[in-house]
């Protein structure tokens, strides 16, 4: 069996032993085709034990050499341990140019005491130092101590600089080709008794050493786990395989029991058979490290045991021994079966930083075998291959338990954990990453990865390749689809990341590299299901439009629905029955409480604690969660939001009645009593409650004005919440008697409110107003137009007559001392040959010397006398509006003797004795009827002091003479004027009425 | 003649209802008509003196008959109105 073959060997049992029970053949890319599709074979996946964990970014080596005085036998001048340091520092063809993988080596010796040669630092061909290499090979003359060899190693180990470094591997190459024998009592065995005291000494020495290695809290054990520290013993079998006497065979044992309790390599050659001390069981047995006081009581009764034992007598009977050993080695079995159930929790407390980290129990070391002492140099080439594929191999770093974890997608969707897993892609090679589940609560989902978070879709990917080149990569691992309705509330899976990685140097080498179970949990709930918020306190309003009315809450939960299926309240209180207002428009973020008040509630505010619970269905309406069943109880009082209500009753307004200072007094003001029912604004306002309804009436009333009933509009006025204020009006019932009203009305107004907890009778407001009636009886419209009219005609009438009488009572002819007149006499010619008849003093008036005559008043004072004119006062007649109210002066003239008027100006209406009218005077012409021709007169009168002339120019009378002479000149006017001139003038009785001379045309 | 008038007016706002139009009634519709009569006959009797000249651009007859007109008008309304209080 080669060295690789023993390393892998070991490895696998490593690998399991170590809790992480990671199945080869459930390893997803283990049983996947490469990336050239040639299939991997599970056997095929290199499992060897590898020193350092996959997040290896340095390491650091401590080279303790044996150095007694035996190998100045087995290997003389240290050529093979020279060969051995010198093939260390061929370790530095590893490093190449990078600069950030770091080799450190430390050298040291030991015999009976320990000796540094060189300190850690960066491992080059000239360190160790050539002289560093001569002083560690250098023949010894010590003993063996394991002692001082570990406790220079671990002070190297804990005081480098790089001890806190969780990515340092460390490693303590152990090389010795003796038991442990102190005080050389082994080798001078023959020259000492069993009771020699050195032999007791010795064994006690073992004895202690091994309970320093695995019992302290400062053992040797913890120093090396805490620091992480792999150690590799590299054995020369020969003098560990000799038994010459009881006490060789028991240091042999213990030096075993020791470098297996260091290593927990339970399948070297040498270890095979042997069991673990018992002071070191609880490294096999997979208890924690904190748990090894309780075993250490074991060890320490064991050790005892065996310290008393040490006492050669015990511990010299080999059978004994040996039988102890296999007994031993049975419980060691033992121990390591339960071991690897420990492992988990020791894995677990390794922490995010132990990955790789061995726990309690897990091989952390391995013992190499050497048959012949050359070996030591392919054991260092062999770690420093191992230590070149740690360089070369991609890096996993993992999480125990990602940093986000959850449920996306629509329901019902599928979980992410985010960056569960970082890659390195490795310096050569390909790599595989895949995730393979140990527990999955959810059961029917399988697992993948995704290196992208934006592509992520259900399921994943079942691999991820990795290349050099491809840097660092971040994983999620992504589920697929859940089981819809089936989708417990919170589950949890644990998962391994796992990289195939196949060296380019050795594409046959696949190697595997396992995350620690990564610990993932998510939550439907939190992805999908609503959250309920409610309020601690909320108060009421009070809706009480129907009595007994409700009660509102409003917005006293929050419901923040995830998008998944639908959600109900179950709403449960202690005095009301409340249950949840359904959604306005759509909203239902918040939730509005409503409740039906009951009969008997007082105005006292009282609170009412409600629970709240939320029921969530599924969008195929399963029954996903119920906070609370149907009577508001729930198994966990958590789920359940207690709100408290206030309902505070008196918060309702009562109504009022409000009546102005100063009602109206007066209903009509003296108008007419309307045919219609009489409307009085009473001035009062009835304000409606808030709660409950208000009821007005009238309950009084008393009039002077006797039995007039009034009432509101339709008997009573009722408002309830809501309703608008109303003024109230009053009405008579029925229309007023037609009379005069002068009286005084008083009526009492009673408002009743009526609400739960309110007694009839209990709150009630009455007002008493009064107003005055002032109307006046109807008129008779017709009637009184036609008394008017007719007061209208009398009043005409009697004007009338008052003016006929003051119109007539005085003539108007003028004052006869202020008149004058003047008297033309003409007379006419004819004209023989022709017998034209002609008037030449009228047609030559310039030339006139009339004659003056005077105008004296009549006998009865009546009329004017001018000669034989007689001028009487024209009197109308009693219709002759006209003429009656007319100022001119209207006169009759009649002539007195023979002849006849012809002419009179102004002009009269009839010629001959007609009215003329009087202003500046008056001329008159007339003719005298008797001989063959006719002498005429021309009278002016005038006023007094005017001048005749003027009147007759002002006049022009000129064309009125003429045109009297042309008509007494033209035969047919002579004629006419024959026909038209009156019969001389009887001697009574008036003169026959004068045809009126026509005008010449 | 105007002063009639003007009674017969504030008589419609100054006095008791019934009487208001009572007066307005006897003023415009008989007093003033009267009065227009008696205006008329003096003027004739200065007209027909013969000394007597009438206003050029203001006919004074004419106007007192216009504004006893409108008297006579309102006299109508107050005898409407008392009337209609004398049928209530």
């Amino acid at each position: 069996m080669t060295h690789r073959a023993r390393i892998g060997s070991i490895a696998a049992a490593f690998s399991l032993a170590a809790g992480m029970a990671i199945p080869l053949s459930a390893t997803p890319a283990a049983g996947q085709g490469s990336s050239d599709g040639e299939a991997v074979r599970a056997d095929e996946v290199h499992t060897a034990f590898q020193p350092c964990p996959a997040n290896t970014e340095g390491v650091e080596v401590v080279l303790a050499l044996d150095q007694s005085g035996s190998l100045t036998v087995e290997d003389p001048g240290g050529r093979d341990r020279r060969r051995a340091i010198e093939a260390v520092r061929q370790f530095t063809e590893i490093l190449g140019e990078d600069a950030d993988f770091n080799i450190d080596l430390a050298l040291l010796s030991f015999d009976t005491e320990a000796r540094l040669h060189a300190g850690f630092e960066r491992i080059s061909r000239s360190h160790p130092s050539d002289e560093d290499i001569a002083a560690a090979i250098a023949d010894g003359v010590g003993d063996t101590d394991y002692r001082k060899a570990l406790e220079a190693a671990l002070e190297q180990f804990e005081n480098s600089s790089r001890s806190g470094d969780r990515n340092t591997c460390r490693i303590l190459f152990f090389f010795t080709d003796g038991i442990l024998d102190p005080f050389n009592t082994v080798a001078r065995l023959g020259h000492v008794s069993a009771a020699d005291q050195r032999v007791a000494a010795a064994e006690a020495h073992a004895e202690e050493l091994i309970r320093d290695a695995c019992l302290a809290p400062a053992s040797y054990k913890n120093r090396l786990k805490d620091l992480d520290v792999r150690t590799i013993a590299v054995l020369w079998g020969e003098s560990f395989r000799r038994r010459d006497n009881s006490h060789q065979g028991s240091m042999t044992i213990k030096s075993l029991q020791l470098f297996l309790a260091l290593t927990a390599d339970e399948t070297s050659e040498l270890i095979r058979d042997i069991a673990y001390h018992p002071a070191c069981e609880q490294w096999a047995s997979g208890e924690a490290a904190s748990d090894s006081g309780a075993s250490g009581s074991g060890g320490d009764s064991g050790a005892s045991d065996s310290g008393s034992g040490g006492d050669s007598g015990d511990s010299g009977s080999s059978g004994s021994g040996g039988d102890s050993g296999a007994s031993d080695s049975g419980s060691g079995g033992d121990s390591g079966d339960s071991g690897s159930s420990g492992s988990g929790g020791d894995s677990g407390a390794s922490g995010s930083s132990g990955e790789g980290q061995p726990g309690a129990g897990e091989p952390d070391g391995q013992v190499i075998t050497l048959d012949d002492i050359d070996g030591l140099v392919e054991a260092i080439e062999e770690v420093g291959e191992e230590l070149d594929l740690v360089k070369r191999q991609p890096r996993l770093d993992c999480r125990p338990v990602p940093s986000e974890s959850e449920i996306v997608g629509d329901w019902p969707g599928f979980a992410i954990a985010r960056d569960i897993c970082t890659v390195d892609a490795p310096e050569d090679g390909r790599a595989y990453v895949s995730v393979s589940e140990i527990a999955d609560d959810a059961g029917e989902v399988d697992w993948g990865l995704s290196s992208g978070l934006s592509a992520a879709e259900p399921g994943g990917e079942a691999r991820v390749e990795v290349e050099p080149g491809d840097g660092e990569l971040d994983l999620h691992a992504v589920s697929t689809l859940f089981p819809g309705d089936r989708l417990s509330r919170s589950s949890r899976a644990t998962l391994v990341v796992s990289i195939e990685w196949r060296p380019e140097s050795d594409q046959s080498d696949v190697r595997a590299i396992h995350s620690p179970p990564i610990e993932i949990e998510y939550d439907r709930d939190a992805a999908f299901q609503p959250d309920l918020t409610c309020k601690d306190w909320v108060q009421a309003s009070v809706d009480r439009d129907e009595l007994p009315g409700s009660v509102v809450a409003d917005e006293v939960c929050e419901v923040s629905s995830k998008g998944a299926g639908e959600t109900s309240l179950v709403v449960v209180g202690d005095r009301l029955d409340w249950e949840p207002v359904p959604c306005q428009n759509g909203d239902c973020s918040t939730s509005s409480l409503r409740a039906d008040l009951t009969d008997g509630l007082t105005y006292t505010p009282f609170e009412d604690e409600v629970r709240v619970g939320l029921q969530w269905r599924s969008p195929s309406g399963a029954l996903l969660w119920s906070g609370a069943d149907e009577d508001g109880q729930a198994a966990d009082r958590d789920d359940l939001e207690d709100v408290v209500i206030e309902i505070d009753l008196s918060q309702v307004e009562p109504p009022h009645l409000d009546c102005s200072d100063d009602p109206p007094e007066v209903a009509g003001s003296g108008g007419e009593v309307p045919e219609e029912p009489v409307r009085v604004d009473t001035g009062c306002i009835l304000r409606p409650p808030t709660g409950g309804q208000v009821t007005v009436e009238i309950v009084e009333g008393d009039s002077s004005a006797g039995d007039i009933a009034w009432a509101l509009p339709d008997g009573a006025v009722t408002l309830g919440p809501g309703d608008d204020e109303v003024p109230l009006i009053v009405v008579s019932k029925g229309p007023l008697p037609n009379m005069r009203f002068d009286d005084s009305v008083d009526l009492k107004l009673r408002a009743e409110w009526q609400a739960p907890g309110i007694e009839q009778g209990e709150r009630v407001e009455e007002e008493l107003i009064s107003f005055h009636l002032d109307f006046k009886a109807r008129s008779n419209n017709l009637l009184a137009l036609l008394l008017a009219l007719l007061a209208l005609l009398l009043a005409a009438v009697l004007t009338w007559l008052v003016w006929y009488w003051l119109l007539t009572r005085k003539d108007r002819l003028p004052d006869a001392d202020r008149l004058f007149a003047w008297k033309q006499r003409f007379s006419t010619t004819t004209d023989d040959a022709s017998g034209r008849v002609d008037a030449p003093d009228l047609r030559n008036w310039r030339s006139w010397n009339p004659e003056s005559r005077r105008v004296v008043r009549g006998a009865n004072g009546k009329s004017l006398k001018l000669e034989d004119l007689e001028i009487q006062a024209d009197k109308p007649s009693f219709f002759d509006i006209r003429g009656l109210t007319s100022g001119d002066r209207a006169a009759r003239l009649s002539v007195g003797r023979s002849g006849w008027i012809v002419e009179a100006w102004p002009p009269g209406r009839r010629a001959g004795s007609l009215p003329v009218a009087f202003q500046r005077g008056a001329v008159v012409m007339g003719l005298n009827a008797s001989g063959p021709t006719a002498d005429g007169a021309v009278w002016v009168i005038f006023n007094r002091g005017d001048d005749w002339r003027d009147l007759v120019r002002d006049a022009k009378m000129e064309g009125m003479f003429r045109s009297l002479a042309d008509r007494l000149g033209r035969p047919e006017e002579k004629d006419m004027g024959e026909e038209a001139l009156p019969p001389p003038r009887r001697p009574s009785g008036p003169p026959p009425r004068p045809e009126r001379p026509r005008r010449p045309s | 003649m105007l002063l009639a008038a003007a009674i017969a007016t504030l008589a419609l706002f100054l006095f008791e209802s019934s009487f208001s139009n009572a007066a307005g009634f006897l003023v415009g519709s008989l007093a003033g008509p009267v009065m227009l009569g008696w205006f008329l006959a003096d003027d004739n009797a200065r007209r027909a003196a013969g000394r007597y000249g009438d206003w050029a651009r203001l006919p004074v007859r004419r106007l007192a008959s216009a504004v006893c007109a409108l008297g006579w008008i309102l006299g109508g309304v107050h005898v409407y109105f008392l009337a209609q209080e004398l049928t209530r």
